[in-house]
């Protein structure tokens, strides 16, 4: 019988040791997903007493902060719907978005750190606070990036970026929404077609158009052209039949020129000679088909890996037309990749998070996203996109005194007039900002985006 | 002969100063966080506090004083559970906490009672019919003259104080199964007739089962007592197997077992409503599934370490000071704290088979397993319910769960285990 009873026995304890196990695994698997239930109770509580930390721009310019009124805390926006999509918003109606949304544990204090900060403060008699936002954003930009955009009438969307460290200095998205009014306006704005809401800049989806030359062109040069070699520009090329127009005969001219003055037929050539495979796997360094590692929720650009796709649309891919969309971020992103001797870093927004009293407590350290292309590749192409704004289509980007490197885009589409795209870096040889500035239907990208673009060079490099 | 006796004992009075210490940091935990509210709230936790030292002091005096050699470890191991009931009720509801500590006195007294008079315990297999009769007795009584409370009718009004028959009455079973299975358990394990080789029991042997069968069915039919009848079912398994090592009973029990379960579970709306919210709890969320859902935040929110003792929002459950006593030591003690209880609940489990398996007779045998697999069995069955391992289904947790009758009774279980090993011999 001591057999049985001993069977008995180990039956029981490890009925027991079950209940230790799926304990653990409900403490550590779940138990974060169940502290942070929008219906748990502690929650909303702690959410009601804490006071939100406050967000900030590199100078310690207030764009988010919490005031009391009637015993409440409000969230107030002094700067309106200038930093709508990045800042996003925070409603009891109708949840949170933005930076609010990523960085909500912070700015509530719910992360380990934060709790063990209110742990003291509470032992201290003090409210709940949260953690302060310092981001890399710079106010001045970002208005007259605002401005800009606003002017021209149409959506449409800038970045600026620290090409050398990936800091996000500006990003604007048109049309845009007061996030102090949200929950009077949420009907209107989830009925606008223009998608107020949208944030271009991030989760935009546009053809390149010739932007996409500086790839095609990185791809040439990586397949073994040297880039000296004289191409014939007739105006136009015919492939399998097809007739792809240029915008004039240009005649002879080298890869520099092709650059400089946007001449698709020398790039439907030179993507039809490097082939579909190296093409695609050229785009991927530059980030293609990638996520960019941001906490705020964007578009990773697209190409077909499709292998099957005719020479027609190979070719129409290498001037930026066709299987692929891109966001404004990602197209500043390449223009630094440029500007930063071929190497990608990858964006952020938040420079630092600081506790109650000024104590920090995360800090960004820059890190290289990928590397796009050599630097003696990155160093032609910088060279070809000065060409570019000195002679080329991107003039209007001009500054006196200071060397600006760009590449101008006016990609068709099915909306009406092209949408006008420049995207560049200044000063061309020791950068320190980069742009892309896109209007939708704006038309050639020389003439409504490189204006815009130099405004916001000049701003960034004052 | 003296000396060693002393020596014996003095183990566990040290054992038990670790949960007199454990128990005064508790409230100096709480009376430092301002948990305890008014000065005569203060004064109660001292008082608790020490009361309960020196009544389990004393106890261990007292046994030491006339020579009782029973396990050292056990009782040390319920004083720290005791302790973490009557902490955590001062920090929810000092008035239950008042109260739990005067039947922990109860409890002990009887535990006095039990080990001092019932000593010669093995006399106690004679008396079979007289449990099995008082049993049913108390299980019927309050289907007539009950009190329906938290949706099962399983109490006996006194007005002073309210009395769960059920909880004496598992004493009662494991009494009734040990003398009735020490005596017949030859006759259950010979098969009468074969059927493929199988030997199959006749009339007289399935009778017993039959008939537990349907003391299961009456506490879940009438008093809606769901988990009980769950314990009382499964510690009959688990003795019958102990004693026949007949797989043929326990595959049997479970097949009508399961065909219980799926009746009741068409049957009964109250049961059907159990497995729903196990299977999902959510869509019951502002009704039924809301106290479940309320332990899963309260034990998510804990995370490793615990809130800390008072920093928790444990009262946010319903029943949080009885059945859910758990999900509230699990916020505020961590993981730590949730898997310690699991632990100590453990060693009481192998102590007490410990003690089975150095019994020499068959009845002792049976009542030392059984009592243990009785406590294994309710401590499994509350725990997996609050963290959802299974179907929620109230019952105490034993020691640490408010309720006079469940701690009495439990103190009870504690003294016939003891007794047990009393005559066993030291370790």
């Amino acid at each position: 019988m001591k057999s049985n009873v001993r069977k008995i026995g180990y039956f029981l304890l490890a009925l027991l040791t079950i209940l230790l196990l799926y304990l653990s695994y409900i403490k550590l698997e779940k138990g974060p997903s169940l502290a942070a239930h929008p219906k748990n109770q502690r929650i909303v509580e702690q959410v009601n007493k804490t006071s939100r930390g406050s967000i900030f721009d590199r100078n310690g310019i207030v764009l988010a902060e919490s005031r009391q009124a009637n015993g409440q805390w409000i969230r107030y926006y002094p700067w309106k719907d200038e930093f709508c999509h990045l800042i996003g918003y925070t409603s009891k109606k109708y949840g949170s978005a933005g930076l609010e949304a990523a960085y909500a544990d912070w700015l509530l204090g719910l992360t380990d750190e934060g709790k063990f900060i209110n742990f003291f403060r509470k032992a201290l008699g003090k409210e709940p606070a949260g953690q302060d936002l310092h981001l890399t954003l710079d106010a001045g930009i970002q208005h007259l990036a605002y401005e800009l955009l606003a002017k021209t009438g149409r959506p449409g969307a800038a970045v600026v970026i620290d090409p050398s460290s990936g800091a996000i200095l500006a990003a604007v998205s048109q049309p845009s929404f007061d996030p102090n009014n949200l929950e009077n306006e949420w009907k209107a704005l989830i009925n606008n077609h223009s998608s107020p809401l949208l944030n271009r800049a991030f989760q935009g989806a546009y053809p390149p158009g010739s932007v996409m030359k500086l790839v095609t062109a990185a791809g040439a040069l990586s397949a073994g052209y040297m880039g000296n070699e004289i191409y014939q520009c007739p105006g136009y090329i015919i492939i399998d039949g097809y007739k792809l127009t240029d915008i004039k005969p240009h005649g002879n001219i080298n890869l520099t020129d092709a650059i400089a003055l946007s001449c698709n037929t020398v790039f439907a050539e030179l993507g039809l000679n490097m082939g579909k495979h190296h093409f695609v796997q050229t785009a991927q360094k530059f980030a293609f088909n990638k996520n960019l590692g941001l906490p705020l929720e964007h578009r990773p650009s697209t190409i077909s890996k499709d292998e099957t796709i005719s020479r027609l649309e190979l070719a129409q891919a290498a001037i930026g037309q066709g299987e692929l969309l891109v966001s404004p971020l990602h197209m500043a992103l390449v223009a630094s990749a440029v500007a930063n001797d071929g190497v990608m870093m990858q964006p952020y927004l938040v420079q630092e998070i600081k506790g109650p009293g000024e104590k920090s407590i995360f800090r960004h350290k820059p890190k290289a996203l990928q590397r796009a292309a050599t630097a003696e590749i990155s160093q032609f192409i910088r060279q070809a996109m000065i060409s570019s704004v000195e002679r080329g289509t991107g003039v209007n980007a001009r500054i006196k005194g200071i060397t600006v490197a760009g590449k101008t885009g006016t990609a068709e589409n099915e909306h009406g007039l092209p949408h006008a795209w420049f995207v560049g870096f200044a000063p061309a040889q020791k950068p320190r900002v980069a742009v892309a500035v896109i209007v939708e239907n704006g038309g050639s990208g020389g003439a409504a985006a490189a204006p815009i673009a130099k405004q916001l060079i000049l701003e960034a490099l004052r | 002969m003296n000396g060693l006796k002393a020596k014996f004992r003095r183990k566990e009075r040290e054992l038990l100063l670790y949960s007199t210490l454990f128990q005064l940091t508790g409230i100096i935990i709480l009376y430092l966080s301002g948990e305890l509210q008014g000065t005569a709230t203060v004064i109660w936790a001292f008082v608790i506090t020490s009361g309960a030292a020196l009544g389990y002091f004393l106890v261990s005096h007292y046994w030491q004083s006339n020579g009782y050699k029973a396990d050292v470890y056990l009782l040390p191991i319920i004083s720290i559970l005791t302790a973490t009931g009557l902490v955590f009720l001062l920090r929810l509801h000092p008035l239950y906490a008042v109260k739990q500590f005067f039947w922990l006195l109860v409890a002990l007294a009887v535990l006095v009672l039990i080990t001092t008079l019932l000593r010669n315990y093995y006399l106690m297999s004679d008396y079979k019919y007289i449990y099995s009769l008082l049993g049913i007795v108390l299980l019927l009584l309050p289907i007539f003259f009950g009190k329906e409370q938290g949706g099962s009718r399983s109490w006996l009004d006194f007005s002073l104080f309210q009395v769960q028959t059920s909880e004496f009455v598992k004493i009662l079973l494991v009494l009734f199964l040990a003398s009735y299975l020490a005596e017949n358990k030859r006759m259950l394990s010979m098969g009468s007739n074969m059927l493929f080789g199988v030997p199959i029991p006749g009339v007289k042997e399935w009778g017993p089962m039959a008939a537990m069968w349907v003391v299961a069915l009456i506490l879940l039919v009438f008093q809606r007592d769901l988990g009980t009848a769950l314990i009382y079912f499964c510690t009959f398994l688990c003795m019958l197997y102990m004693a026949t090592a007949r797989i043929f009973y326990v595959m049997f029990g479970l097949i009508i077992f399961l065909l219980g379960a799926l009746t009741s579970y068409h049957i009964f709306h109250h049961v059907r409503e159990r497995v729903d919210i196990w299977l999902n709890p959510w869509p019951y969320f502002e009704t039924s599934g809301y106290q479940v859902i309320q332990s899963l935040f309260a034990i998510g929110s804990g995370g490793i370490l615990g809130s800390g003792l008072g920093a928790g929002r444990p009262e946010l459950i319903p029943a949080v000071h009885t059945d859910f006593i758990f999900a509230a030591v699990c916020e505020e003690m961590g993981l730590l704290g949730g898997l310690g209880l699991i632990i100590l609940f453990i060693l009481f489990v192998y102590r007490g088979f410990k003690t089975a398996l150095k019994s020499e007779d068959d009845f002792s045998v049976l009542l030392a397993a059984g009592l243990t697999s009785l406590m294994g069995l309710q401590v499994f069955i509350i725990i997996s319910g609050v963290i959802k391992l299974l179907p929620l289904t109230g019952v105490t947790l034993p020691y640490v769960s408010y309720g006079g009758s469940s701690l009495v009774a439990n103190f009870i279980l504690l003294g016939l285990l003891l007794n047990v090993s009393h005559r066993g011999g030291i370790d």
